[in-house]
């Protein structure tokens, strides 16, 4: 065969499923049909594909679309949270737990998720179609550490009013195509700006590619001890993997240095955020920062030490009397480690532990009658 | 899109596979549409700038092309400059000329401020704002027919293997070639993928391995002393060149095995005996823009000393404000344009230190030193270019020479595994360049045995699947 008729053949052998791949990868169907979802192990060990690291965790609840808020016209107490809201591995949601434990209705309000999309808070009561009630009710809003400073540190998303189409445009291919907008910006995400991630998890996925890509990574790891890059930092003795975001070299890092003026600038904003939701809906704040895991357990892969971000904001918002659940020494006395090895999010222990803190504090206030103190 | 991405690996394959199953007619409305694809991959909207781009530069090289009234002539062509230059300013210099400005003004104790906006650069902008500014002065020049195929022209701009980080072409040799029927060719399939191979070994196994090294030591400077600053800086050094070279060889690679030639952008810069050398050797195509549209329109040696100096002076200096907006690069451009000077004002003074101490008696040991030195000072001036702004880059130049930790390494180096084979990675690529050198110098050598050529590219392939950091990392002239 010469050289040239073999490249021809070459070409149709990886030509013609290149353009299937390229088609495929950007239609929900295929991508639905041909991969296979791994509810057994943690986020960041789904994403790493090392077997050395494959702890099995407790199946996920919940969903990033949770869209439609039942029962949000007699909810006693409103969530504004992030992924620690919206999906739990080891019980309930965490609003459905708040329900159980406080006999009071907890609906979690959606909103939007990932790196694009940082919390609006009065945007997404606007949003939910929450509207001032005579009846005062809580609104408890969780923040993972590493997003407190994006959130936060100025008011502008935390304050402001956005389009409803920005706001939901996260989620415009879970909602269908209800309008030219919502088409475009699915079109924009799935063809464009989403295209290399529909490939990584297809091949991370799919039935014909993950055991291949769990074989590379894991002989790759065990003779030269590499790790895929996005996850640079880990422990394995015992196995312990955290999120790339809290070890860059962004504001979202453990390593990031939180000035006093970072402090004061958070507390300031969520100090204004209690007076509007108070004022435009007569909801009573309750912040919740979630620590990262990497806070909880530095000194298992690095010897900076912690510069205590987490807990110098509660103590600033208990000074300017923004109710606050400070997490930070209730987590690191724990005796059980209160998140998942393998996972960014919170266990049933760090669960709880936050609910009963919740619970203390509203008991204390006397904001829910009725609440129970016995979890 | 990136290169070093699954995306980029299914686009290209089939684009290459459509490519030669399409007539030639078609072609360009193939490599066209997938030149506009593989740019909104960044930013959708940022395409309608490349479009305003082609139309204006399109429109004004066939007036200027048409007409034969000189005063014609240039209205368009000062019209292309000013649009396509204002584009670029305002997107990649606005701000960077706003903070001066109120800096200068506060001095003053004027505290009116110019307004700064949160903009997004437009990936690659530089570059094709370039590659259409040398399409319509060359036609100003009469060195280039106007382009009347507007699909061609917008190819021209557009071309996707070397629109976001060049080579920067010129209209004279590659616009011709969108006109020429491309067959299947095995011998540029066989090269351009070996050069692609060797692109992706670059940037995968030693720019992105170094590149950790280095923003660890650099994004924080204020921890570290000595030894670390001398490593990083050294890895920086390669971790562009590996970067931007190999950036350059996937998109010489990928054209190639489309048919296409584009101008080598890279010959072994830390080979360079002198920095006259390194600047024929490091972004060719760009050091010959700014030959051809800067330093000759200014004069170039053509005139007085003093003149020549400073026309060297002020091409260095707008070379370092094109690579980036800020100060460091400017110094970066400036150092560069002072080395240069310099070692023309020291010619006979080295030739004659060289004799004194019998170098000269040696030549290749003479090279070997002039090389080292040459390196030594390039690397130096990549401080400016890597830092994060001008106070950090003079603690660098501080804490170089600060070796109050001792030699270690703590902080720096998490993975000893790792950093032994940035180190090897390194040898490797210093080797191939090595043998490259020879073999051009001395034309006896020209290839080595099949099996022997074979065993390599088995090798190279290895490396990059055992040893690439698959992090998705972009490549870093894309913001210039």
């Amino acid at each position: 065969m010469s050289g040239e008729r073999l490249i021809r053949v070459l070409l149709i052998l990886l030509g013609i499923p290149a353009i299937v791949l390229f088609l495929g990868a950007k239609s929900e169907y295929v991508m639905g049909h041909f991969t296979v979802v791994d509810s057994t192990h943690g986020d960041l060990s789904k994403k790493l594909k090392i077997r050395d690291f494959q702890v099995s965790v407790p199946p996920s609840v919940g969903s990033d679309s949770s869209y439609y808020l039942p029962g949000l016209a007699d909810a006693d107490i409103l969530l504004i949270g992030d992924s620690f809201f919206r999906w739990h591995r080891g019980g309930p949601m965490f609003a459905e737990q708040l329900s159980g434990v406080t006999g009071h209705h907890a609906v979690n309000l959606w909103s939007p998720g990932g790196k694009g999309y940082p919390q609006r808070v009065i945007s997404q009561l606007e949003g939910a179609g929450v509207r001032w009630s005579d009846t005062t009710r809580v609104l408890l809003v969780e923040c993972i550490e590493r997003n407190l400073v994006r959130n936060y540190s100025d008011s502008k998303y935390a304050l402001e009013s956005v389009s409803r189409p920005d706001l939901n445009s996260g989620v415009a291919e879970n909602r269908g195509t209800a309008g030219l907008v919502d088409l475009l910006q699915t079109i924009r995400y799935r063809w464009f700006e989403s295209a290399e991630l529909n490939y990584q998890y297809l091949l991370q996925n799919s039935p014909a590619t993950v055991g291949m890509t769990e074989f590379y990574n894991t002989m790759r790891y065990r003779v030269f001890d590499i790790m895929p890059g996005m996850i640079t930092v880990y422990d394995n003795d015992p196995v312990m993997l955290f999120y790339e975001d809290t070890i860059d070299d962004s504001e979202h890092s453990y390593f990031y240095p939180h000035s006093d003026e970072t402090v004061q600038a958070i507390a300031e904003t969520l100090e204004k955020v209690q007076s509007e939701v108070l004022n435009r809906f007569n909801l009573r704040l309750i912040f919740l920062p979630v620590p990262n895991k990497i806070s909880i357990a530095a000194e298992r892969v690095t010897d900076v030490p912690y510069d205590m971000f987490v807990p110098r904001l509660c103590a600033e918002l208990e000074r300017r009397n923004v109710p606050t659940i400070s997490l930070y020494e209730l987590f690191r006395s724990s005796e059980v480690f209160p998140y998942h090895p393998t996972d960014t999010h919170w266990n049933q222990t760090g669960v709880e532990q936050a609910l009963n803190q919740l619970n203390d504090l509203m008991i204390s206030r006397g904001w829910v009658d009725g609440i129970s103190s016995d979890l | 899109m990136l290169f070093n991405s699954i995306q980029f690996l299914v686009f290209f394959t089939a684009i290459v596979f459509l490519f030669f199953s399409l007539p030639h007619k078609t072609r360009w409305v193939l490599l066209l549409l997938g030149s506009y694809y593989f740019y909104m991959c960044w930013k959708v909207e940022y395409i309608f700038l490349i479009l305003l781009s082609t139309v204006i530069d399109y429109i004004a090289g066939l007036v200027i092309g048409a007409t034969k009234r000189i005063s014609i002539k240039r209205i368009f062509l000062a019209f292309s400059l000013i649009t396509n230059l204002g584009i670029l300013f305002s997107f990649k210099y606005w701000n960077f000329f706003s903070d001066s400005v109120n800096q200068v003004a506060q001095s003053f104790n004027i505290f009116h401020s110019l307004p700064t906006y949160e903009i997004l650069l437009p990936v690659g902008i530089s570059f094709y704002t370039f590659q259409t500014l040398s399409y319509t002065i060359d036609v100003y020049r009469g060195k280039k027919e106007p382009e009347k195929h507007l699909g061609i022209f917008a190819l021209y701009v557009a071309f996707f293997p070397q629109l976001v980080a060049g080579p920067i072409e010129r209209s004279t040799h590659l616009m011709p070639q969108f006109h020429e029927e491309k067959s299947i060719d095995p011998r540029r399939f066989a090269s351009g993928l070996r050069l692609m191979a060797w692109g992706f070994f670059k940037k995968l196994v030693i720019a992105d391995r170094l590149a950790a090294y280095v923003d660890t030591v650099y994004g924080n400077a204020g921890d570290f002393y000595g030894l670390p600053f001398w490593i990083a800086t050294f890895f920086f050094a390669f971790q562009i060149y590996c970067d931007f070279s190999g950036y350059s060889d996937i998109a010489i690679g990928a054209a190639k095995i489309l048919g296409y030639d584009l101008m080598t952008n890279f010959r072994r810069p830390y080979f360079a005996i002198d920095i006259s050398d390194f600047w024929k050797r490091w972004h060719i195509s760009l050091s010959t823009w700014f030959r051809d549209y800067v330093y000759i329109p200014l004069g170039g040696n053509k005139v007085r000393k003093s003149r020549w100096y400073l026309n060297l002076a002020i091409t260095f200096l707008v070379s370092g404000l094109w690579h980036g907006a800020a100060w460091t690069f400017v110094i970066w451009g400036a150092l560069h344009g002072f080395y240069l000077i310099m070692s023309i004002l020291t010619v006979r003074l080295r030739q004659k230190l060289a004799d004194i101490s019998r170098l000269s008696r040696y030549p290749n040991f003479h090279r070997v030193f002039r090389a080292l030195i040459t390196s030594t000072l390039a690397i130096y001036a990549w401080v400016f270019f890597r830092a994060d702004g001008l106070d950090s880059a003079l603690l660098v130049t501080r804490r170089l020479f600060d070796f109050s930790a001792g030699l270690s390494l703590q902080g720096m180096v998490q993975n000893s595994t790792d950093f032994i084979i940035a180190w090897a990675a390194i040898l490797v690529l210093l080797g191939v360049d090595l043998v490259v050198e020879l073999m051009e110098k001395y034309s006896g050598v020209r290839s080595f045995a099949l099996s022997t050529r074979w065993l390599a590219y088995g090798m190279l392939i290895f490396s990059i699947l055992l040893f690439g950091v698959f992090n998705g990392q972009d490549f870093i002239y894309f913001q210039f």
